[in-house]
């Protein structure tokens, strides 16, 4: 029989009296089904809850079972001290939901069948006892959760949430950017020119990226990076391989280019979106957000209540401050090191010859 | 007495001291490349920087070859000789070792000294961007602390008893195979990263060798 004819048998069977009064029983069933698998996964989710013991910190809260209590306890009250310094009153309006965390025991899997769906789940390595390590993972899952109430232009720029550790001490990382960057705004942002700061950072939106935040040979430089497409082969070698600048221009062009980095990480602008929060108060982020649609230099100015030049200055003075240590021999190193080869030096004297 | 024995452990290890020495000069060099950076596009000196970090694995590199073959080459004699030389000499045990111990550390300022030499000549040598900055002090220091603790922990094994060296090889052995067992039974332990920390992170005896090794940095 040809698998013709096996269709045909079947459509006329499903179109049968039969099998249209098996419809509504099949269609009943399945929903029995799944009424009965939400009454199971429902009354899970009330006994995973109801294992676990709540603790408060203003808007935080933070579910975590007895074992655990303890640690929940330390986190929710350095955790909320730093979100709020960060964030201020935004996070503790009544309009704003709790943040809510639940910390279960895993070295990093998926939480457990039951556990709640609405919190923000947070593994806790079996033998962690430290807080340490726990405050800054919980507050960047929350900071992703605050993230949420971006507006889209903020979200655009910053690409990524508000980390809540003091400004003053920012990561090397950024100063190494700074003085590496590939774009002319950089090393002249570095030297102290605040305008390049500035639109280094993105506050100042360019008219062509690739013209305004690079020169020729940064151009040429992102080029050779990119995809050597078949259709603009002859423009990319004309950049690449003759260094004719118009070329790379060409294939740059845009001023939302997606070839046109920007001229410093985006750890830069959060550095400058935090400090602008943490400088202006409890109603910083609140400004922030109610700004929304204006230029990203005022809105920093209306969040920090400093001009943004002061904003700049204090940025780069942490940038600058950061300055990591390349060859680190400190006191510490040195005289550790001196001390393990005068040790094994003791062990030579201390040697035999008398035995094989 | 320690001319004598500083004469004697040149004769031994000269040949590759001087290469040792030679390479201490040449990385330096080598790796600055005489030149003008000021003048160059912002890739090109982040690509420098990177090219700059991969060489400088070889200074620590260097510094442990260098403390493995002194520390060799002052105690193997010995060992192949059945210690008859040492027990000749009319020194106590602890200040024939001293002796060997020093003449080994005195020669080991050869290879730092050119170290030194050749990094302040390629910091001389080249023109920075703002921002960068060259550390020839600094590197030939950790240099030297490197090469110091390389020569005494392996002149201690050196100097020893074989049972010395095969107690230290038994546990290398007993780690190696009880991580395999570990990882064998998936437990999730680790034994070996612990025991890697302790030595190489500060204060660890080899905290010296770990970290960036930069003649040019930021």
């Amino acid at each position: 029989m040809s698998s013709r004819v096996v269709l045909a048998l079947a459509c006329a069977l499903a179109a049968s009296p039969a099998a249209a009064q098996n419809l509504p029983r099949l269609e009943k069933m399945w929903k029995d089904a799944a009424k009965a698998s939400a009454r199971v996964d429902s009354s899970a989710r009330v006994s995973a809850r109801s294992d676990l013991d709540t603790v408060r910190a203003g808007n935080l809260v933070v579910l975590a079972s007895s074992s655990l209590a303890p640690l929940a306890q330390q986190i929710a009250s350095a955790g909320w001290e730093r979100l709020q310094g960060t964030f201020g009153n935004q996070i503790l309006a009544s309009r704003h939901r709790p943040l809510i965390a639940a910390f279960y025991q895993s070295q990093n899997g998926p939480p457990p069948y039951g556990f709640p769906p609405d919190v923000t789940p947070i593994p806790v390595a079996p033998g962690a006892v430290g807080a340490r390590m726990l405050v800054p993972q919980t507050l960047m899952l929350l900071g992703d959760v605050v993230r949420k109430d971006f507006d889209s232009q903020l979200e655009h720029w910053l690409r990524g949430g508000v980390r809540t550790d003091p400004a003053e001490h920012p990561s090397p990382e950024l100063f190494e950017d700074l003085v590496t960057s590939p774009s002319p705004l950089a090393r002249a942002c570095f030297v102290g020119g605040l305008d390049a700061c500035g639109s280094a950072l993105g506050l100042v939106a360019p008219r062509d990226a690739a013209t305004e935040w690079y020169d020729a040979p940064g151009r040429r430089a992102l080029v050779r990076n990119l995809f050597r497409d078949s259709r603009d082969a002859a423009t990319f070698d004309a950049c690449v391989e003759r260094a004719i600048d118009a070329a790379c221009v060409s294939l740059l062009r845009g001023r939302d280019s997606v070839y046109v980095s920007p001229p410093l990480i985006f750890a830069s602008r959060e550095l400058v979106v935090r400090m602008a929060l943490q400088m202006g108060g409890p109603e910083a982020f609140h400004r922030l957000l109610a700004s929304a649609g204006k230029p990203m230099g005022y809105r920093l100015e209306l969040t920090s209540g400093v001009t943004l030049d002061s904003l700049l200055l204090r940025w780069h003075q942490a940038v600058v401050s950061s300055r990591p240590m390349p060859v680190d021999v400190t006191a510490d190193i040195g005289w550790v090191a001196l001390g393990w080869g005068l040790a094994f030096g003791g062990l030579v004297l201390g040697s035999s010859r008398w035995r094989s | 007495m320690f001319r004598t024995i500083l004469f004697m452990q040149w004769t031994w290890a000269r040949n590759l001291l001087l290469v040792g020495t030679l390479a201490a000069f040449a990385i330096p060099v080598v790796s600055a490349h005489t030149g003008d950076l000021t003048s160059v596009a912002g890739f090109t000196v982040r690509t420098y920087l990177e090219n700059l970090q991969t060489i400088g694995t070889a200074y620590p590199i260097l510094a442990g070859v260098l403390g493995l073959l002194l520390a060799m080459t002052a105690w193997g004699p010995d060992h192949r000789g059945r210690h008859v030389y040492a027990l000749t000499l009319p020194l106590p045990r602890w200040k024939y070792a001293l002796l060997r111990y020093a003449a080994g550390l005195t020669l080991l300022a050869l290879p730092v000294l050119a170290l030194w030499i050749a990094a302040l000549i390629a910091s001389a040598g080249v023109r920075l961007p703002v921002g960068l900055s060259t550390y020839p002090t600094a590197l030939a220091t950790r240099f030297a602390l490197a090469a110091v603790v390389a020569y005494s922990a392996f002149s201690a094994i050196s100097a020893g008893t074989s049972r010395t060296a095969a107690y230290l090889l038994g546990a290398l052995v007993i780690l190696l195979v009880a991580q395999l067992t570990l990882s064998l039974a998936n437990t999730g332990l680790d034994v070996v990263s612990p025991a890697f920390d302790a030595i190489f992170i500060w204060p660890g005896p080899l905290a010296v060798f770990s970290g960036r090794w930069m003649l040019i940095d930021v």
